[in-house]
């Protein structure tokens, strides 16, 4: 898989595009708590948050870069 | 009221050394807050050496910069932070793109641009303003290196705007993460005093009054206390999904508030005129209720202190509420014959304005309630049966987000920030001085940024002490510690004690300025960077150049148009009175919440020192006209109720309906105009609707909603509120003030 993309002729590093969308996507799930009111169950939202966020990106990042 | 279990729990929680227990728990919030400013700097050093970042200073100066006590704010800020330097970033590059060869045209345009960053920076409130600060300043800081070095541009940018977002995002994390301390604990804590604060003012209120020199005091207490949680409620705004559905609440919390607080002023001024004579009589009809209520309001203040939550404090109001209904009814029968028609008329005011003043503390208290204890909105529906409720349309919730303000202030400020930059340039640029950038560069920092402050004397004055305490601290690292160690544990573990002063600071709100001035300049100053050798000689030249920038800046908002200046007060004294107009003309949809808001607001600019005598004449028109205000609106939204139903359009009210409509015409004229002349129309034209009021028929047109006194009276309360209002303003002109134009039309009305 290409480690870099031509946006605009400029070679821009995939994992970038991968950092974007693992922020939509965290956005979403995030949404997704509030609206179910999930934080209820969670020791420390903020941490949970992060992780989850760290979690994600991490896994796409590594299963692109392999 | 209590339940059985409260005296156990009041043994149990007697504590053993009564003071030791609240400064334990502030000294424990104050460590941590220092312990995580302190470990978000360090981490943010460590990975700007990491990641060989040029310049690892500014990431900790921006971790000192947004790192504050509470999650919310931290990210609020570091957003606008991150957005500001965003666009100052890309506006320096464009300055060195089109002005590279001309450095006469590349400043002119560096200080226009900053001159209209601050001008922003005054028009808006909170963080909103420090983007606009940060905007203008990034500009300063890439833009000057840049055009001195234009080939490394791009890099200059890039690093500044990545040096600051690691800043953001470490100081973002630790807060979030570490030991986080939320907002909502800090705005229920300020809602909780606003509250109690509410409720003393009441009780002293119904205690016989309140001076109108304690008054004004209060009302400013007042408004700070509401701004300061409106600031807090759009902080929260960034920081839980949670706190974003509280916003509303706490944003209707305050619309009425204010109106509650109107409410009270309107009562205050009434219960204080009932001591004199003629109205006596009148006052002590109503002595043995009005010590009821204020035992009651006494009781719950205590309650409030001891826990966060008031004990159905508003049920006990509805009590009160319904006790009023069974007793003025006879006690007006009866005393309706021994009065004459103006104490009667009293008599009916101190009624109208002690169940309005009841049923918005109702509301008020209810609100509170359910903030607190996480109600939700439906169960306020209930709410809406007190009286006045078909005018719940016309309360909307008020935010303080873009202050009220006159365009002079933000052009005022843009023209100072212009000066000093233009200045400081010109010296650099004439005297080839070394340090004449960074000189520069702080000159517009500290200008852009004290302008926002209400008191920017006093804060570069704070700025200077923290500056010494940091160029101090400096040398000490620098000559002393800073060639002892070696590697970044020792760098970190030496740096502790010095980084920790600055969040210590930050703990005591009267030092705000000291700290942001350690909190810049120490690491600045001391911090060693990746690339660049270190030189002493260097240290001491910088140092003193931004002494002196600071100093410059200082004189600056001393020397032009300082806070406070004529032009600034005629400008706000003319927008209040333009506020009377709009009350006077605008479509009633959340009039009142607005004129509320936007009145507090100005009252709050103009006074600067409420204890000079100029500033309280100038108080207390502001507050008279606070009240016409409000009693126009009232008497506004009054009348709709004869527009609303046309069938019973009696030949009388549509009389009423035009001569007071006149009225109010003619009050909007003299307002518009300014010209006391008028006064005396006005008051002939409203005099002219009393006596209309007066023929109108004894119906109980609005039964359901209004017991106590049918629509006439009620017409004729507002209509006489007013007419007194307006013969005050008529004996003390000095409220035209300011104005020297005005001596002579003062004169003239007189003779």
């Amino acid at each position: 898989m290409p480690r870099e993309i031509p946006i605009f002729n400029a070679m821009v590093p995939t994992l970038l595009l991968i950092l974007v969308f693992s922020i939509i996507v965290y956005l979403l799930l995030n949404q997704i708590l509030v609206d179910w009111d999930l934080d209820r169950y969670v020791w420390h939202p903020a941490l949970f948050r992060l992780s989850l966020f760290v979690c994600f990106f991490c896994a796409l990042g590594i299963w692109w870069y392999q | 009221m209590n339940s059985p279990i409260s005296p156990i729990k009041s043994v149990r929680s007697l504590p053993r050394w009564p003071l030791l227990g609240p400064w334990l728990k502030e000294q424990r919030e104050t460590w941590i807050f220092v312990a995580k400013t302190v470990l978000a700097a360090l981490l943010t050093l460590w990975l700007a050496y990491r990641f060989n970042l040029e310049s690892p200073s500014t990431a900790v100066i921006t971790v000192f910069i947004v790192m504050q006590s509470r999650n919310g704010m931290v990210l609020a800020k570091g957003f606008y932070r991150a957005l500001g330097t965003l666009v100052g970033s890309a506006v320096a590059v464009i300055l060195v793109a089109s002005f590279v060869e001309d450095r006469i045209l590349f400043l002119i345009g560096l200080a226009l641009w900053v001159g209209l960053c601050t001008a922003g920076a005054r028009y808006y409130r909170n963080f909103q303003a420090y983007a606009f600060v940060l905007a203008g300043y990034t500009a300063a800081l890439v833009g000057l290196p840049a055009a001195l070095d234009p080939l490394h541009t791009f890099d200059i940018t890039i690093t500044r705007v990545s040096d600051v977002l690691l800043g953001i995002l470490i100081a973002s994390l630790v807060s979030a993460i570490v030991l986080p301390q939320s907002m909502r604990g800090l705005l229920l804590s300020t809602s909780q005093l606003r509250f109690e604060h509410f409720l003393e003012t009441t009780e002293r209120v119904l205690n016989g009054g309140i001076p109108r020199k304690d008054w004004s005091r209060l009302h400013l207490n007042a408004i700070n206390e509401m701004v300061k949680l409106d600031s807090y409620r759009s902080s929260g705004l960034f920081e839980s999904a949670r706190a974003r559905q509280q916003h509303l609440h706490v944003q209707q919390m305050i619309a009425e508030m204010m109106a509650a607080a109107s409410s009270l002023h309107l009562l205050n001024t009434h219960i204080r005129r009932m001591q004199h004579e003629p109205f006596c009589v009148v006052g002590d009809c109503f002595k043995p209720m009005l010590s009821r209520w204020s035992e009651l309001i006494d009781e719950a203040r205590t309650t409030i202190a001891q826990s966060p939550t008031p004990l159905a404090l508003y049920a006990r109001l509805e009590t009160l509420y319904a006790e009023m209904h069974t007793e003025i009814p006879p006690l007006r029968l009866q005393m309706q014959d021994s009065l004459t028609a103006e104490q009667l008329l009293s008599f009916d005011t101190a009624v109208l304005l002690l169940s309005r003043f009841l049923s918005e503390l109702t509301l008020f208290s209810h609100r509170y309630d359910a903030l607190h204890n996480d109600r939700s909105l439906v169960t306020l529906k209930m709410s809406g049966r007190y009286f006045f409720h078909q005018e719940r349309e016309y309360y909307q919730a008020a935010s303080f987000g873009k202050p009220k303000t006159e365009i002079i202030q933000p052009l005022i400020a843009a023209l100072r920030s212009i000066v000093v930059v233009a200045l400081m340039s010109a010296f650099w640029l004439t005297t080839a001085w070394p340090s004449g950038i960074s000189a520069t560069i702080i000159a517009v920092v500290i200008s852009a940024l004290f302008s926002t402050f209400p008191n920017p004397v006093a804060s570069v004055k704070q700025m200077m002490i923290g500056f010494m305490l940091a160029f101090s601290g400096a040398i000490l690292f620098s000559f002393f510690v800073l060639p002892q160690i070696q590697g970044f544990t020792l760098l970190a573990l030496s740096l502790i004690p010095f980084l920790l002063i600055a969040p210590y600071i930050l703990s005591y709100p009267q030092w705000p300025g000291i700290a942001a001035g350690y909190g810049i300049f120490f690491p600045q100053l001391t911090i060693p960077d990746n690339l660049h050798a270190f030189s002493y000689s260097g240290l001491i030249n910088n140092g003193i150049g931004e002494l002196i920038a600071v100093g410059a800046v200082g004189i600056a908002f001393m020397v032009i148009m300082p806070v406070g200046n004529w032009l600034e007060q005629h400008r706000l004294f003319r927008a209040l009175q333009r506020q009377i107009v709009a009350a006077c003309r605008r479509s009633l949809k959340g009039l009142r919440s607005s004129f509320e808001r936007d009145t507090r607001e100005l009252l709050r600019q103009m006074v600067t020192n409420p204890t000079s005598g100029q500033d309280a004449t100038r108080l207390r028109a502001a507050l008279r006209m606070q009240d016409l205000g409000e009693a126009v609106i009232q008497l506004r939204i009054l009348l709709t109720r004869i527009g609303n139903d046309r069938s019973a359009f009696s030949p009388p009210e549509a009389e009423l309906n035009i001569a007071v409509d006149k009225a109010i015409h003619a009050l909007e004229k003299l307002y518009k105009t300014a010209n006391i002349t008028q006064v005396n129309d006005t008051i002939t034209a409203f005099n002219q609707s009393f006596k209309l009021a007066g023929n109108l028929p004894e119906t109980n047109r609005d039964t359901s909603t209004q017991q106590l006194l049918d629509f006439k009276r009620l017409v004729l309360i507002y209509i006489h509120l007013i007419r007194k209002l307006l013969h005050s303003i008529q004996s003390t002109p000095s409220s035209a003030q300011q104005m020297p134009a005005s001596s002579t039309q003062d004169t003239h009305h007189a003779s």
